[in-house]
């Protein structure tokens, strides 16, 4: 069992790398600018620099090639005189500028302008103490460096590059360092697993506690939907299967197919439309998890009951898609409990009725139920996300939304990466559960969730 | 009794009626005439001039990049011309399920490929206002316009958020755009996803699930973790993604990142059924006398597959039609599209009945009737091979 | 003559939307601590009387008509409170499919336990105790173990024996036993069988068994019934049945046994095969098949006639009488 959710948890990992990593590709397929007031007299160069600095934004998102730049495609940057491109690639400008700056080539001035600028480097307090160390011992050689005179700096600078070739010109084992690690999605990844997921580029708040926060929210009406799911699903499909044939089943098998059919976002919005405005009722709040004013004043009970009344509308347009795809699961495996073998057993024996369906057909047409929650559970939170930005619930939904439509990076990678683990863990959840409610499944045998049955 | 009629067949006559409507879309309605003639010297000055003499405007604007600055939209005008050949033929050929796959295909290809090939782009023509107020000052124009002449695009200044009345039926938007116009060319851009989604999903979903099935070993276990994998992705997420982030929303880009989200459950069906029919004995015979593996898997294996793929395939269309309601809903839409999700959109900010009930409605009814489709088909084929499906 | 422990008369058992009775016209009568064979091919309606007997049919199948007396109680017409009372108490049944019959999810002992709660007011501790001494009654090996066992670690033939301890539970007067070893091996087929010989002969409990093995029939039974679509078309003692089958079917029946056939020569058959329910033809419905029929066969139902103990359904034995 433990070794069964090991392997499980291992496997999680690859498939989490792929979605980060396909994620992350869409994400930076166009990279994010920062926000500024249009009119505002900022330098929106300088601004942009910055920010592509704190961000990571400087270097390459997968591939990194920067090691093989020479001599051409530094002239071609000088050329375009692109200053941005140039302090980019910094430490592998620094050899073709420097063969550049050699007394007697045609641009050597202008060469030697730029390797004074890639040469130095910022010293980041957040860096390990090692690194900065470094920094600041090639800083202060090269300092002298460019202390000497016009005609002896060349010659200088050519021996401080070869006494630190390593660094600005990698050979072997290291360019390959250089070429994965080096990059924008291993940086992030080696921050991921520290569990530091970044700041958002907009209120430079870390995202992870931003989501985590509005988690709360959520959860309340996901674990709110579901239940009300199951608490109306069960008897609803066990209902509809003992009425097998009538013409109340009929009508509930029908009533009950369309409303798996029925998109989530129009429910709501009719609800919304309905039960808020006051035309023709006004029974709800529009939206929100709490009142925005007097919720502090409120005795707890008073806040429950506020809290039921916000929540009540979304809850149920979260939870009827999946409450309609229950008891269609119901009704089908309670048919096959009641037509099966066993069943008749237990009638010779002398049951009543009731005593055949509860305690018979019920419980093994409920086993497969538990497994559900692994189906149940992402299309929950994949509709809380929808139905969260309708009722304006501050939830991770809607955060994530906001994260989208404002192009937050963090914070949609650290959004995507939060459900995906949760919906892994609601499939891995569900196999574990059925194994204690069936006892025909031993571990490893075969996995007893059928496929991808989704619901919406 | 006609209540026990077969249900496949109500069904399919409701999927002909919403494809034929979204299709005939400015058959029904544009603000271009169908046939005009128009005297020298009238209406041809000033903004919105229209050409002299007799023409066949309608034509040529459904292949204008002006009047529709979506592919989607020309490609699906084309299909519309295209109809006179296709409809006689399916119709010819409606006794062969192969034929109406075949010819269904090839039509949607050539629509496609005909908005491609020939597009234009013309002066904008006000063929409305010109005709009206020439009329109106007693000259000799003709011009038959479509029932509705109205374009989706078309703003009725001075109309904005109408309740439904006998100038606009279903009522006019919050800027004053014909509902039931952009009801009716909706209906393209959900069929068209649906469609185009599935198409992805179903090609690349049958090739690996074939490959992993018929060729086992080192191929099936990469495909299956393959598999498992994508299971996992959130599709809807990533589409929300890439649209917000792209610099021009596409709608080809949302049918294409939901085909590839959406390919698992088919690839899983094709390669459980494979696997099923691995020992059944006229495999075991086309192998022995000698059958390519390939041609194996093509005339013996992938016919088999059929049916549990069809049902499949017929959950993604709803599921398609759903997600780029969801997105048009979320104001993550293509723009260039009139779509119902859009509609509903400005329904819950407005708070108008009209904008609600129309277009999620039409939604309701649609994705019902696809998913109708697969429980019916998953009923008549064998209910096992078709259990991975919802 | 005493009064018989079951009597049934004129059961008739129909399937909605089908013209023909699926189960027509049959009467047969089991005396206390008698065993009754009921033999004919698969389709011919034995496992469907045998489940009227304990009004278990499901519709589309019911009873349409006729009486199922069990000491006094008539059956056919008993509520289901009634039938509660009767069933596992009174009658018990062995089903065919030991792999399907029992419960997956509920342990082994809780699916006997509840029979004894039901029918011999026992509980807890006394009512598993109950249950194991029963589960060794069948010959089941280490029973206080296996009691908490769920049936999918049980081998057929165990199963099997869960079933018959199961039905045993209720110490019933009538055991009715429908095909209780097609789907075992042969050797624990045996096994089987002479367990139910043994109790049978223990407890003095009627025995009812439904079976298409001829060989199963002269080992356990007294009596014989020979069905053939539906319809009764010889009752018979075991001696008479093998010695002077009566009716054409019988015969035939007999006659396609491996075990009499010739070393080389090919396996009689009876030519054509059973009909579908729906395409039952008038008359005897073996006449297109049979060869010594004639005109009369194919229009009016042949009605019982006496041979000593025997009474067959066949004109033919009318004439010849």
């Amino acid at each position: 069992m433990g070794r069964y959710v090991a392997t499980r948890l291992l496997l999680a990992l690859p498939t989490l790398l792929l979605i980060l990593g396909v994620v992350f590709a869409v994400v930076h397929a166009v990279p994010p600018v920062p926000s500024v007031e249009i009119d505002s007299n900022v330098d929106l160069r300088s601004v942009t620099r910055q920010f592509r600095r704190e961000f990571g934004l400087d270097l390459p998102v997968f591939v990194n090639t920067r090691p093989w730049t020479d001599v051409d495609d530094v002239l071609a940057l000088l050329d375009a005189n692109d200053e941005d491109a140039m302090l980019e690639l910094r430490r592998f400008a620094v050899v073709p500028l420097l063969a550049l700056s050699e007394p007697g080539q045609e641009r050597s001035i202008e060469a030697w302008t730029w390797l004074g600028r890639c040469v130095p480097e910022d010293v980041d307090p957040r860096e390990p103490e090692t690194d900065r160390a470094r920094k600041r011992e090639r800083n202060s050689a090269w300092a002298i460096v460019t202390s000497r005179s016009a005609a002896e700096r060349v010659g200088a600078a050519r021996e401080f590059v070869a006494a630190r070739l390593d660094h600005y010109a990698p050979q072997g084992l290291d360019t390959v360092r250089v070429m994965f690690g080096e990059t924008q999605f291993a940086t992030y990844l080696g921050r991921v697993l520290r569990l530091d997921f970044g700041v958002s580029v907009h209120d430079r708040k870390p995202v992870f506690d931003t989501l985590v926060g509005r988690l709360k929210y959520s959860i309340g009406i996901s674990f709110g939907a579901i239940l009300l799911a199951y608490v109306f699903a069960i008897p609803l499909g066990v209902l509809s299967a003992l009425w097998r044939g009538t013409r109340k089943d009929a009508v509930l098998s029908a009533a009950l197919f369309s409303l798996y059919s029925l998109p989530s976002f129009f429910v709501a919005t009719i609800l919304l439309r309905v039960f808020t405005v006051g035309e023709p009722f006004s029974w709800f709040p529009p939206g929100g998890f709490h009142s925005a004013r007097g919720f502090d004043a409120m005795t707890p009970w008073e806040r429950v009951l506020d809290v039921a009344q916000h929540l009540a509308l979304p809850i149920v347009c979260l939870a009827y898609p999946s409450l309609a795809y229950l008891s269609r699961y119901v009704r089908s495996s309670m048919l096959d409990a009641l037509g099966s073998d066993w069943v008749r057993t237990a009638r010779a024996k002398g049951l009543s009725q009731r005593a055949v369906v509860v305690g018979h057909a019920l419980r093994n047409a409920l086993l497969p139920l538990v497994t559900l929650v692994g189906n149940v559970l992402p299309a929950v939170f994949g509709g809380a996300l929808v139905i969260e930005v309708v009722f304006d619930i501050p939830g991770v939904g809607s955060g994530l939304y906001q994260a989208i439509v404002q192009r937050d990076p963090n914070l949609i990678l650290c959004g995507t990466l939060l459900l995906s683990v949760l919906t892994l863990a609601g499939y891995l959840v569900s196999d574990v559960l059925y194994s204690f409610v069936d006892p025909r499944i031993r571990f490893g045998e075969r996995s007893p969730r059928v496929g991808t049955e989704r619901v919406r | 009794m006609t209540r026990s009629r077969d249900p496949l067949v109500s069904l399919g006559r409701a999927i002909v009626v919403l494809v034929a409507l979204a299709l005939a879309a400015p058959l029904l309605a544009l603000d271009v005439p169908f046939y005009a003639s128009i005297p020298t010297g009238v209406a041809t000055t000033g903004v919105g001039a229209v050409p002299e003499g007799v023409s066949l405007p309608w034509f040529e604007a459904l292949v204008d990049v002006r009047r529709f600055a979506s592919a989607v939209d020309r490609s699906a005008n084309v299909a519309l011309l295209l109809s006179i050949v296709f409809v006689p033929l399916l119709v010819r050929f409606r006794r062969s399920p192969r034929a109406i796959v075949f010819g269904a295909c090839a039509w949607l290809l050539a629509g496609v490929a005909g908005a491609f090939v020939c597009e234009c782009s013309r002066p904008s023509h006000d063929w409305v206002g010109k005709v009206a107020a020439a009329r109106a000052a007693g000259q000799d124009v003709r011009a038959v316009f479509p029932p509705l002449a109205f374009a989706p695009t078309t703003i009725d200044a001075g109309h904005g958020r109408e309740p439904p009345s006998a100038r606009h039926p279903l009522g006019t938007d919050s800027i004053g755009r014909d509902v039931l116009v952009r009801v009716l060319y909706g209906a393209r851009t959900s069929i068209a996803t649906g469609l185009l989604a599935t198409s992805i999903a179903v090609v690349v979903g049958v090739l690996l699930g074939a490959i992993a099935g018929a060729r086992r070993g080192l191929a099936d276990a990469v495909i299956l973790r393959l598999i498992e994998v994508t299971a996992c992705f959130p599709g809807f997420l990533l589409v929300m993604t890439w649209v917000a982030l792209a610099e021009r929303t596409s709608l080809y880009a949302v049918m294409t990142i939901l085909g590839l989200t959406g390919w698992p459950t088919i690839a899983r069906l094709v390669r459980a059924e494979f696997l099923r029919q691995a020992d059944l004995e006229y495999r075991v015979a086309a192998t022995a006398l000698g059958a390519p593996w390939w041609r194996v898997v093509v005339v013996h294996l992938l016919p088999n597959a059929c049916s549990p793929v069809l049902v499949a395939a017929a959950f993604s269309v709803s599921g398609a039609i759903l997600a780029e309601s969801g997105l048009a809903f979320l104001n993550l839409g293509d723009p260039t599209l009139a779509s119902w999700g859009e509609l509903l959109r400005q329904g819950r900010e407005t708070g108008m009945l009209h904008l609600i009930l129309a277009p999620g409605f039409l939604i309701f009814v649609t994705v019902t009737v696809m998913n109708r489709l697969a429980s019916v088909l998953r009923d008549r084929f064998d209910p096992r091979r078709c259990e991975d499906v919802r | 003559m005493n009064a018989a422990l079951l009597e049934v008369e004129g059961l008739t058992i129909t399937l909605a939307g089908a013209a023909g009775a699926v189960v027509d016209d049959v009467s047969f009568r089991i005396d206390r601590a008698e065993t009754v064979a009921v033999v004919g091919e698969s389709g011919c309606g034995k496992s469907l009387t045998a489940l009227a007997l304990l009004r278990l049919l499901e519709p589309p199948l019911a009873i349409r008509s006729g009486a199922i007396r069990f000491d006094g109680i008539d059956v056919a017409r008993a509520s289901e409170r009634e039938l509660q009372r009767i069933r596992g108490r009174r009658i018990a049944m062995v089903f065919q499919e030991p792999m399907t019959a029992l419960n997956p999810v509920l342990t082994v002992g809780e699916q006997i336990v509840e029979v004894l709660e039901l029918h011999a007011g026992l509980r807890g501790a006394a009512a598993r105790a109950r249950a194991a001494e029963l589960l060794r009654e069948v010959e089941i090996s280490d029973p206080e173990r296996q009691l908490d066992e769920y049936p999918h670690r049980f081998s057929g033939g165990m199963r099997q024996r869960v079933l018959i301890a199961m039905a045993l539970a209720g110490e019933p007067d009538l055991l009715i036993a429908d095909e209780p070893t097609t789907a075992l091996d042969v050797t624990v087929q045996a096994q089987v069988l002479d367990l139910l010989r043994e109790l049978r002969r223990t407890r003095g409990m009627a025995l009812l068994l439904i079976t298409h093995d001829l060989g199963l029939v002269a080992e356990m039974a007294k009596r014989v019934l020979v069905m053939y679509a539906g319809r009764v078309v010889e009752e018979t003692t075991v001696l008479d049945l093998f010695e002077r089958p009566q009716h054409p079917y019988t015969r035939a029946l007999l006659a396609a046994r491996p075990a009499l056939a010739k070393p080389g020569a090919r396996l009689p058959t009876i030519p054509g095969v059973v009909p579908q329910v729906a395409h039952y033809p008038p008359g005897c419905r073996f006449h297109p098949r049979c060869a010594e029929a004639f005109a009369r066969c194919s229009q009016a139902v042949p009605g019982f006639v006496a041979h000593g103990a025997t009474r067959v359904a066949c004109f033919a034995r009318e004439e010849s009488r």
